[in-house]
């Protein structure tokens, strides 16, 4: 592949490469290095535990996902060959375009961005596209995508590791919140011990009060505890000091805890001329802090999506300043009471939602809904597309209309995860992603769980 | 060895009971923590802290590899060998 096809001249990717390249006809390669968290956290104060590594071998090939985010002149690195059923069903509904590379051999426990860097023949694939058009575009950067950039010699499509690391902490997040005037959650910014026991004996005093400790670069539910009474936020404070080093450093946010209507997740774009253009925003399904999905459109009156983009525009105006440009995704929380909390944590990267917004704008009917969820399985053995598309029948989404109505159905958006576990260390542990799509809400939960569309 | 392994297991059910907010079947050494009793990640902090509690012992979190959450027998046998590093022959837990 030496010459761009042609490209479609708007969308997703191309809004993408115009912000952040100067050309929507560009041609990306996409990296899709989740939890790339776990780079930036590296020699940085932790909680407790949090640097055990659950399900790596799943995590890391969340990366096939990329496969939908690809338009036809774009390239995506993978660990493994797609499924050739699962390949031709996406192919059929026009969810995968991209040319998929793959690298020379892949290691379940690590990130796809190690792989490739470990691989003499995909380098050699990827410094021959490299044609002044052709950018690096990972999920995050970190000094490995850096290295894998330098590697390739393809540039990368976004700041450097410095700026990423520090614009993705929870600390710059709330940081950020304070100095804009943004609504923020009750809670301090901590790093020191000292500063810890200080938030915890206001944070925590009241009766019946609860905080959340994160770390300030923890993700998915890790690096976070949520404290419910004085005892507790002792013993946290003696299992640190037990490990801290001299200096009694930690790098936490402490907030009370809020009692929500909805999570919710906004996207936006911030250019490298500092412009921003907001994307879109999804009710995010959430359980103890974990991703479990997405649901959009949301439940939102105008005037709080107004809010939503009002705060895009502050929020992308100070990441700018700090060097970033790039997509980011900020958690937001709409609470019990009515307010809306518009910037819980920022991450100035991909995020799943992401990786949902071609096939949303390609498949996705304005008035019908969607609900991007997961279906944690037990498998035995390996298994194939065709099986999981015979065990689906009628729920599975395949065709891309239904005379002029929308899809509906189940359309399966990551299959390498089903294996990833089993084919590790033979392990009992798989999961598949979904988009379940249907005509309202009601319609894509009865989907969801399992009942035949009417 | 009969007695303190029943000990450790239902001082293990008593922390997973407060951590996870609801009662539990009986503890066989095979179920796994993440996958047969929904523990997820956020969740090892607290089981930690209920682990001090109920047994009175300090848990080196950087000692901890993800096998030691694997299943009910692998975390009763980290606790057991917890508490005769930290105790005399022939003492039990301190409660």
């Amino acid at each position: 592949m030496s010459a761009h096809d042609p490209a479609p001249a708007d969308g997703f990717g191309a809004r993408l490469k115009a912000a952040l390249v100067g050309d929507p006809t560009a041609r990306f390669v996409y990296v899709n290095n989740f939890e790339v968290e776990r780079v930036w956290g590296r020699g940085e104060p932790n909680l407790p535990g949090t640097g055990l590594s659950f399900s790596s071998a799943t995590v890391n090939r969340i990366e096939e996902v990329g496969v939908l985010l690809a338009d036809a002149q774009d390239v995506v690195v993978l660990k493994d060959a797609v499924d050739s059923d699962y390949a031709g069903y996406l192919a059929a509904l026009g969810a995968a375009e991209g040319t998929h590379l793959t690298v020379d051999r892949n290691v379940p426990e690590r990130s796809v961005t190690l792989d490739a860097l470990e691989s003499p023949r995909l380098l050699a694939a990827l410094r021959a596209l490299a044609d002044g058009r052709t950018y690096l575009m990972p999920l995050g950067i970190s000094a490995d995508e850096e290295r894998l950039a330098e590697a390739a010699g393809l540039p990368l499509a976004g700041p450097g590791a410095v700026v990423c690391k520090e614009v993705n902490g929870k600390i710059f997040s709330r940081e950020l919140v304070d100095a804009a005037g943004l609504t923020a959650i009750p809670g301090a910014v901590c790093r020191t011990l000292d500063e810890l026991a200080e938030a915890l004996s206001v944070h925590l005093a009241a009766e019946g009060s609860r905080v959340v400790v994160k770390e300030s670069l923890g993700v998915s539910g890790r690096g976070m505890v949520v404290l419910d009474d004085p005892k507790r936020g002792a013993q946290l404070l003696r299992m640190l000091e037990r490990r801290a080093g001299a200096d009694g450093r930690v790098s936490v946010v402490v907030e009370r805890w809020i009692e929500k209507q909805a999570d919710l997740n906004y996207q936006f774009v911030v250019g490298r001329d500092g412009g921003v253009r907001f994307e879109t925003v999804k009710t995010a399904l959430t359980e103890n802090g974990v991703h479990r999905g997405h649901l959009f459109p949301p439940a939102l009156r105008p005037d709080q999506v107004d809010e939503l983009r009002a705060a895009a525009e502050v929020i992308g105006k100070q990441l700018a300043a700090a060097g970033y440009f790039g997509l980011a995704g900020v958690d937001a929380l709409l609470g019990a009471d009515g307010t809306l909390y518009p910037c819980l944590e920022i991450n100035a990267r991909f995020n799943m939602a992401t990786y949902q917004n071609r096939i949303a704008e390609h498949l996705i009917r304005d008035g019908q809904s969607a609900l991007a969820t997961t279906f944690d399985l037990k498998p035995e053995r390996v298994h194939g597309f065709d099986e999981v598309r015979a065990a689906l029948g009628d729920l599975l989404l395949h065709r891309a209309d239904r005379d002029g109505r929308g899809p509906r159905g189940v359309l399966i958006n990551n299959f390498a995860t089903l294996n990833a576990t089993f084919l590790a260390g033979g392990k009992p542990y798989g999961r598949l992603y979904a988009i379940c799509v249907g005509d309202d809400e009601q319609d894509v939960r009865r989907t969801r769980s399992g009942r035949r569309p009417c | 060895m009969a007695d303190t392994d029943l000990t450790t297991t239902d001082a293990l059910r008593e922390a997973l009971e407060a951590v996870l907010k609801k009662d539990l079947p009986e503890l066989t050494p095979q179920l796994r923590l993440f996958s047969d009793l929904a523990l997820d990640s956020t969740s090892v902090i607290e089981l930690l802290m209920a682990l001090e509690d109920t047994l009175g012992l300090q848990i080196d979190p950087d000692e901890l590899t993800p096998d030691v959450f694997e299943t009910v027998g692998a975390l009763t046998a980290y606790i057991d060998s917890c508490l005769s590093a930290d105790l005399p022959a022939g003492h039990g837990p301190v409660r």
